[in-house]
Order: structure tokens, then sequence, then C-alpha cells
């Protein structure tokens, strides 16, 4: 690949470093194969920038808008659930949700995904890039990219995103919380409004002038 | 292990008859799966389509489900091959096409944290583009391992190949990504 192409002076040892740094990153090595690594990487720039690029990928790929599970997609699947099996389906009783519609909530009219989402991602997106520069520019404080990449990879993948509505649509045997976030709670405008009053008026700004 | 695995007691639940134990599987898994695979095959419409059909087949397959492996293990194989069948249909280029032009939004250009807000938009887009250029089990080994947390026996298990393999194209995969978006990145050490 490329990426290796780019390193033919580097030494056996450190061609071997290299090797097994996406495993070091991902915890997928023994403690002793992982000592040697630190080891070498203490003395090594050249490989500890590489493992920096590397942890950087991480990052970037953790800073990537999640999409939102439209709020009828459990009720669609219910429908070919029981289309599959021969069975009448489950009543639903939200009507005001449009059948492809992606929002979370019926309430008022609604910008694209697309649109509602930016500011989230540029928010974190700066988030990223400031963590990202103030590695690269300090050598005080150094924040460990290798344990900053293992704590994004250790996350739950289930726990990280907002669960979806149930297919099997029964909103009366739902305890508050989940009928909250149903009907009530707005993930991404709520993150619009805590994280992101300023840049939502530069989005104003800018939808202004694209107007 | 397997009896601490939340959804494995959730699954086995249904296999015996209880639709909640699904209903509380979909709530947690569809989004993550969602995220993957719209990362995979890179349309909106074709991922919620697939996270569906997955879904679907699980449904079908309860009683012959086997608590053998982690539930999202099992999920996530299901769906890796139906994205990479999707990814074959021609249907899927046409519309992967399209998706691009539907992207480059119009981007203004005065004031510095306009310049930042654009930057920032550029930067996951480029991302987003690097990332769908890999090869198809690269793009899936680094997201599972890289995003959804799978251990490399785990990603070896989504995409049957040994674990010999997860690292190597998990590697691989990293290391294209950070060289191509290494300029992006602004380095001028």
């Amino acid at each position: 690949m490329k990426g290796e192409l780019d390193m033919p002076e580097r030494s056996a040892i450190c061609r071997e470093i290299d090797a097994d740094l996406s495993a070091l990153i991902d915890a997928e090595l023994a403690p002793e194969r992982e000592a040697e690594m630190r080891a070498h990487l203490d003395d090594c720039d050249r490989c500890a920038q590489r493992l920096q690029d590397l942890c950087n990928v991480d990052l970037a790929l953790a800073d990537l808008a999640a999409p939102m599970v439209a709020a009828d997609l459990g009720q669609r699947l219910a429908a070919r659930i029981a289309s599959d099996s021969g069975e009448r389906s489950v009543p639903v009783p939200d009507a005001a949700s449009p059948k492809r519609s992606r929002t979370v909530t019926p309430r008022q009219p609604r910008r694209s995904l697309r649109r509602r989402l930016m500011p989230v991602a540029v928010v974190a997106t700066a988030v990223l890039l400031a963590i990202v520069v103030a590695n690269r520019q300090s050598s005080e404080v150094d924040p460990d990219p290798l344990q900053l990449a293992r704590t994004l990879r250790s996350m739950n993948p289930a726990a990280t995103l907002p669960e979806a509505a149930t297919p099997g649509v029964n909103f009366g045997s739902l305890p508050d919380e989940d009928l909250a976030v149903l009907f009530e709670f707005d993930t991404v405008e709520d993150l619009d409004v805590i994280a992101n009053l300023e840049l939502l008026e530069q989005f104003v700004a800018m939808e202004a002038l694209e107007g | 292990m397997q009896s601490l695995d939340e959804d494995v007691r959730l699954m086995l639940a249904f296999r015996e008859g209880d639709p909640r134990a699904f209903d509380r599987l979909f709530r947690r898994w569809s989004g993550p799966l969602l995220r993957y695979l719209e990362r995979m095959v890179r349309d909106a419409a074709s991922a919620e389509d697939l996270v569906q059909e997955a879904f679907l087949r699980v449904h079908r397959s309860r009683e012959r489900y086997s608590p053998d492996a982690r539930f999202s293990t099992w999920l996530y194989r299901i769906a890796t091959n139906l994205a990479l069948n999707e990814l074959r249909r021609p249907r899927h280029k046409a519309v992967h096409s399209s998706i691009g032009d539907e992207q480059a939004l119009p981007l203004p250009s005065r004031g510095p944290a306009v310049d930042e807000v654009v930057d920032a938009r550029r930067m996951g887009g480029r991302v987003e583009e690097e990332l769908a250029r890999l090869p198809e089990k690269q793009r899936a080994a680094l997201c599972l391992a890289a995003v959804e947390g799978f251990s490399y026996a785990e990603v070896a298990q989504a995409l049957d190949v040994t674990e010999k393999s997860v690292k190597s194209l998990v590697h691989r995969a990293r290391s294209t990504l950070a060289e191509r978006l290494r300029e992006h990145w602004g380095h001028e050490e």
C-alpha cells in the first residue's frame, strides 16, 4: 500500500513495528509485544509520528456525524415482518409520521437531515481539530493519542447512539423516558441549542447568502 | 462469557417467544448498524433498507439461533453480507454516483468563522470520501474494529476471514487513510 511504500529507509525493526501499530491501537497485542512497541516508540520519533497519524484516522472516523434512525423505521420493519410471516400488521398510532420521514418528531417542518446535522458535525470537527493541533504544538501537554484512540474504540456501539423506536410500536407499554425520546426530546435540535448557538447564527447567515 | 451478554439473553428470550426482546434488540442495535451500513454503501435509503433486511433475517432465523457468538457479531455478519451484495448491484453504483453531487453544497467565502466552518465541513466530507475509496473489505474491517469496537476475532467472524487477515486489512486501511488525509491535516513538521 501507498503508506508502506513511503518508508523505504526504515530499518527492519521499524518495519516490524509499523506492521503492528494498528494492532497496538486496537489493543490486540500480547503484553510483552506491547511493551516492546512502547519502548521503541519512546526512542523513535518517526514511528511515534506514524502512530500519531494512524490514531488521527480513528479520531477523524469518530468525528463523522452519525445518522439518525428514522422514527418510523421500526414501524416499517414491523410491517415487513408481518407481511413476511403472514400476520396482521400491528396498528400504528403515529399517523403524523410520514412514510419515509427521517425526522425524530413529526411536530413541525424540519430542515433536511444533512442541514440539521451539519452544525453538530462542525462543532465536533472543530473540537477534534483543536485537540489534534494542540497535541502537535504543545510539548508540555502531551495527550496520549493511543489512549484517546483506544478510548474511542472501547465505547460500546450500542451505547453511543440513541436507541431507535421499537418495531412492535406498542407505545402504551413504553416507559416515560422512551416516550420522551419518541415524542418530545429531539436530540439533534437540543445539541444544536446547547452546543452550537454561535455557529447556528453563522449558518443562518450562510443560508441567507445561499438563498 | 455468553451468559453475561445481554444481547444473547435477549435473543434467547425472543427465540422462546418474547417479542419485546426483539424490540429491545432492534432499539439497541439499529442505530449502530445504520451507521455501519451507511459507511459501507454510502446511501442513506439503501442503508435503511439493509437495516430492515438484517433484522428481518434475525426475525426469520430466531428458531435456529445458537448463542455460540455475540449477538452483535452475528448481526454484523448478516449486515456485511447484505452490504457487499448491495455494493455489487449496478443500481447502487448509479445511486452512489449521484449522491456526491447532492453533497456539494455551495460554500460562502467571507468571515474567519465561516472559513472555519467551511474547512471543518470539507474535512468531514474528505474523510467520508477517502473511506469510501477503500476496498470493501478494508472499509468493513476498519469500521468494525475502529468505530464499532469489535475485536479482531469478532471482525474475522463477521467478515468470514482469518484474524491474521483482519490485522492486515485494518492496518492497510488505516495506513491508506492516514496517507491520503495527511495533507489535509496540515503536516508541517
